[in-house]
């Protein structure tokens, strides 16, 4: 029984996925969406019989004309659910990366094109909580909805569910989109201890720097939390924004994180350990680089340089399965 | 799957509408039932407000258990209807404590519909429809906030909505009511209690008139077809009573019996046939068409003016002429009739039996009577000359009065002779004994006599107090005549009302207090509106029945087939949903265009003339450029339409609207 449920509703799926073309945006009409007696629409439907008995068995015209408007309400209740879908434009809009495991949050945008209300529409990815939004004022609204993620690389959420049972709760009314939305997922980290001395190594191919330690390589924008210490006074003096004076120490270690620094791991065991190390390492302000087979990252340490070295790991491997 | 979580502004709904769907039903509903549901509604109130806790399952489980104990035992009968509403009364109850969940929610309000509807049984007043509606949309306005966000405390928004819904959904409603062939009792269902009701039973002691005078319930309606008559040729008939026991008139046998005798005509056509034998004959004249709508009276005779030729349906006509029906009549009843009143009526002789039933006498009471009768007859000489001297004697030494004198065990000696003082029934009783006395076959009849007139509708309202008693003395030659003792005493009575005929005193008693309240001209105004709203109601919604369905369809189509009635259906109902869609089509529609908009749009389907379209993400100044490098003439007017453009757009410059505008115009291509 669960077997078959199971199996209609994914060939229900399948078929849904023919009919509706993904988009990033995406205008419900009659095409694109569903509608059906809810359970309570069935069971409101059974107690509208039962009255007619009861009016037909005692001959009451009242009662009758009561089991009449409720199977009017019934019908009218229809076409009031369905345009609680029909007319919206949604829109798939920005989504954050996230680290595995976390809830990944799409951010969606409802439009309306008339002046009509949307209410208590729901909107939900397959792997994710359930979002309750409504559109009274204003043309439009963003939706912010949360998919679960469980491994690295792109999460692609699936068809977004848009339902809605109101006003009466007798009808569902639903669709299911493909917004062509996808999020980055870094490695979820684990905790591998301190980094090894063998993820240190020297400047390659030059001589120790003399005196004076530290080389300005170049400015880079001031972000919160930097120290200020770094801060290029003379360029914010002349009106040119907070900037960071970078630098790179030659003379400290230069930390690269490297595949061969966790050795016997399996792949994703040490793309794991190495996105903890670079957590760790990006709280300082040194310059540390990425080396993995085939891939590597110069050492740099601005929050750039960080979400490329994430995305590095993110998609280590992945590219050719999960091609665009 | 819908948020589970159960909305706190559609509980408060749920209280409100459960209130006041289960007060009407206080009045049949057992004491016990009556507590559960304050303790219910309490404690969820304080669940409500958070003081305290939800039932344990254990707690849940004793009381589903004295419920079920309460129902089994607390119902002498337990396959009727009380007991069903009472279960249902209870489930929705027990319902409210337990929920938890929006589903369970729904399911309450659900429940709330269905014990809305038995309510309709019960009462169908126009008030309780309206009170019925008032039900309704309250559970729709419930439900509405049901399916709300939790967020959302609009309250006003929501009744606003549900009031739509409603409003949206009454021409579906009443077309299915129109088009859907009604259907019989699908299977036997057990008849409410008979409710103890006003009105002429069926037996007559001295006293029981006086009291119906004092009710202004409605008895029936009449609306006549043809012209209405005379105020006093307004006898309704009602029952025949033959049998007197010195103090109680009755019927001279009960009704299962006189049925099964085949004494009663069950179709109009039967009278032909059976006229001989019954010695009715009318004798052409003006016949009078009318329509009855007889209220539930709990017994099974009708009311007619005599004497019936027409009749319809269950009812049947019986050997001392009054209308019968089959059945007791425990709901709203409708009847159309002819009479004629040119007839006789057994002129020429009278059976052996019923002349017995006609003229006997318990021996044993109101010997001064009997005595005085005969020594009369032979002073007269003749039965018409007795009726006579009677009837003088009534004018001359009696009183019409709503509150005789008590009288003993010679009731109709003491009356005579004595108190002199008396109400309908103590003349025809005394009438009727007297005539007997000298044995004169006579017999007292009783109905109502008169109505008033609802100028509104052009229809006759009879009310309890209009009930009455009257006499027939049957005339060799003549057959059964009228003879009204009343009329002698209290003319005004039959010509004009009850009230007319009365001294001050007693008239202020009549038809209780509203019939008082009607002195006033407005109040009477607005009662005649009143009940001309509540008969139509009557007629045209409570008495939709199989038949008038018919006859409306047939009116309205030409015919009954089903295709027809199919057809018709389906292109009202299309009519009815078409306002609701289309309403919301608009509610969709896209924003109107601004000018500027418009403006744009003009410009581009003139270069499009062309063959020039706009790249997608091209600029208008752009696109202008483009379009004056390939039209090197029309180069001056591009350019300034972009710049008027941009200058609007960008610029928020409104005052180049009309210049652009103009030259949008005058660009001929």
């Amino acid at each position: 029984m669960l077997g078959l449920k199971k199996y209609l509703q994914k060939s229900f799926l399948h078929w849904v996925s023919k009919r509706i073309p993904a988009g990033r945006s995406v205008a419900l009409n009659h095409r694109n969406v569903f509608i059906f007696p809810s359970k309570s629409g069935f069971v409101f439907l059974l107690v509208s019989v039962l009255v007619w008995l009861l009016g037909t068995n005692y001959q009451s015209n009242l009662a009758l004309l009561c089991a009449y408007f409720m199977f009017a309400i019934f019908v009218v209740g229809l076409h009031h659910t369905f345009s609680n879908l029909s007319g919206l434009t949604v829109t798939g809009l920005s989504s954050q990366a996230v680290f595995a495991g976390d809830d990944c949050g799409f951010d969606i945008q409802l439009q309306r094109a008339g002046r009509g209300s949307y209410e208590s529409i729901m909107l939900q990815w397959p792997q994710g909580r359930a979002q309750l939004v409504n559109l009274q004022k204003g043309s439009k609204l963003q939706a912010r909805v949360f998919c679960k993620t469980t491994k690295r690389g792109y999460c692609y959420p699936g068809r977004l569910l848009i339902e809605s049972y109101y006003p009466l709760g007798l009808f569902r009314c639903w669709t299911h989109l493909d917004l062509k939305v996808k999020a980055l997922v870094y490695p979820a980290p684990i905790n591998a201890g301190p980094l090894p001395k063998d993820a240190l190594s020297l400047r390659e191919g030059g001589a120790v720097a003399t005196d004076g330690g530290e080389d300005f390589i170049g400015l880079k924008n001031y972000q919160h939390g930097h120290s200020l210490k770094h801060i290029a006074w003379k360029q914010y003096a002349r009106g040119q924004g907070m900037l960071l004076k970078d630098y790179c120490d030659y003379r400290s270690h230069q930390l690269w994180l490297q595949w061969e620094a966790l050795p016997g791991l399996a792949r994703e065991a040490r793309l794991a350990r190495l996105c903890y190390w670079l957590l760790q390492v990006s709280k300082t302000e040194e310059c540390y680089g990425l080396r993995l087979p085939k891939v590597e990252i110069q050492p740099n340490s601005s929050l750039q340089h960080k979400l490329k070295v994430l995305q590095a790991l993110a998609l280590f491997e992945l590219e050719t399965d999960n091609a665009d | 799957m819908l948020i589970k979580q159960m909305p706190r502004q559609s509980l408060f709904w749920v209280f409100v509408a459960q209130t006041i769907i289960i007060a009407p039903h206080l009045t049949h509903l057992p004491e016990w039932i009556v507590l559960t549901w304050l303790l219910i509604l309490g404690w969820r109130i304080q669940m409500y407000r958070g003081l305290w806790r939800s039932p344990k399952t254990i707690e849940k489980v004793a009381l589903v258990a004295l419920c079920g104990v309460g129902l089994l035992f607390g119902y002498s009968r337990l396959f009727a209807l009380e007991p069903m509403v009472g279960l249902l009364v209870t489930a929705f109850l027990l319902k409210l404590l337990e929920m938890q969940q929006r589903k369970e929610l729904l399911l309450v309000i659900f429940i709330g519909f269905f014990v809305t509807a038995t309510q309709f049984l019960f009462s169908v007043t126009l008030a309780a429809t309206a009170y019925g509606v008032i039900s309704l949309l309250l559970l729709l306005v419930a439900l509405v906030s049901a399916n709300q966000d939790i967020r959302i405390e609009n309250s006003h928004a929501t009744v606003r909505k549900a009031v739509g819904l409603m409003l949206q959904s009454l021409p579906l409603m009443l077309l299915l009511f129109i088009f859907i062939p009604k259907l019989g009792s699908l299977w036997h269902v057990p008849s409410l209690k008979n409710i103890a009701k006003t009105g002429v039973s069926n037996s007559m002691s001295p006293g029981d008139f006086s009291r119906l005078g004092l009710s202004n319930e409605v008895a029936f309606r009449v609306t006549f077809d043809t012209e209405l008559p005379r105020q006093s040729q307004l006898y309704w008939r009602g029952l025949v009573f033959s049998n007197f026991d010195g103090r109680r008139w009755s019927p001279i046998s009960d009704f299962s019996q006189s049925q099964s005798q085949n004494e009663v005509l069950w179709a109009a056509s039967n009278l032909e046939a059976r006229s001989n034998d019954w010695q009715m004959l009318d004798i052409p004249g003006r016949e009078t068409r009318y329509q009855v709508m007889l209220e539930a009276s709990q017994q099974s005779w009708l009311y007619s003016l005599p004497m019936p030729t027409e009749w319809g349906g269950a009812t049947g006509l019986s050997r001392d002429m009054t209308l019968l029906s089959k059945n007791p009549i425990t709901e709203r009843l409708t009847y159309e009739l002819v009479s004629t009143f040119n007839f006789e009526f057994e002129p020429e002789r009278l059976s052996s039996l019923g002349e017995f039933q006609a003229t006997q006498l318990p021996l044993d009471f109101n010997p001064k009577t009997q005595q005085l009768a005969l020594k009369w007859l032979r002073e007269e000489g003749s039965a018409k000359g007795l009726m006579e001297r009677i009837l003088r004697l009534y004018n001359d030494k009696f009183t019409y009065t709503l509150q005789p004198p008590m009288l003993g065990r010679h009731s109709v000696d003491e009356f005579l002779w004595t108190t002199q003082k008396g109400f309908c029934e103590h003349f025809a009783s005394s009438f009727v004994f007297f005539m007997r006395s000298a044995g004169v076959p006579a017999r007292v009849v009783v109905g109502y006599q008169g109505g008033e007139l609802n100028p509104l509708d052009n229809y006759l309202i009879v009310r309890q107090k209009d009930a009455h008693a009257w006499a027939e003395v049957w005339f060799q030659g003549q057959g059964w005549v009228r003879v009204d003792p009343t009329a002698a005493v209290a003319p005004e009575r039959i010509e004009q009302s009850l009230e007319a005929s009365l001294s001050s005193a007693d008239a202020s008693l009549v038809g209780g207090f509203l019939g008082r309240a009607g002195a006033f001209g407005w109040v009477k105004q607005l009662q005649l509106q009143w009940d001309s709203s509540n008969y139509r109601w009557q007629l045209w919604v409570l008495g939709f029945d199989r038949n008038r369905q018919n006859d409306f369809l047939k009116k309205l189509l030409g015919g009954l087939q089903a295709w027809k009635i199919t057809l018709a259906f389906i292109s009202v109902a299309a009519l009815c949903l078409a306002p609701i869609i289309l309403r919301l089509l608009w509610l969709q529609r896209p924003p109107p265009l601004s000018p500027v908009a418009r403006c744009l749009l003009r410009f581009e389907r003139k270069l499009k003339k062309l063959g020039l379209v706009r790249r997608k993400g091209e600029t208008l100044g752009d696109f202008a450029i483009r379009a004056a490098e390939q039209h090197p003439n029309y180069r001056e007017q591009f350019m300034m339409i972009a710049k008027l453009y941009e200058r609007v757009v960008y610029g928020e410059d409104n005052s180049g609207m009309a210049a652009l505008n103009i030259r949008i115009s005058y660009l001929k291509v």
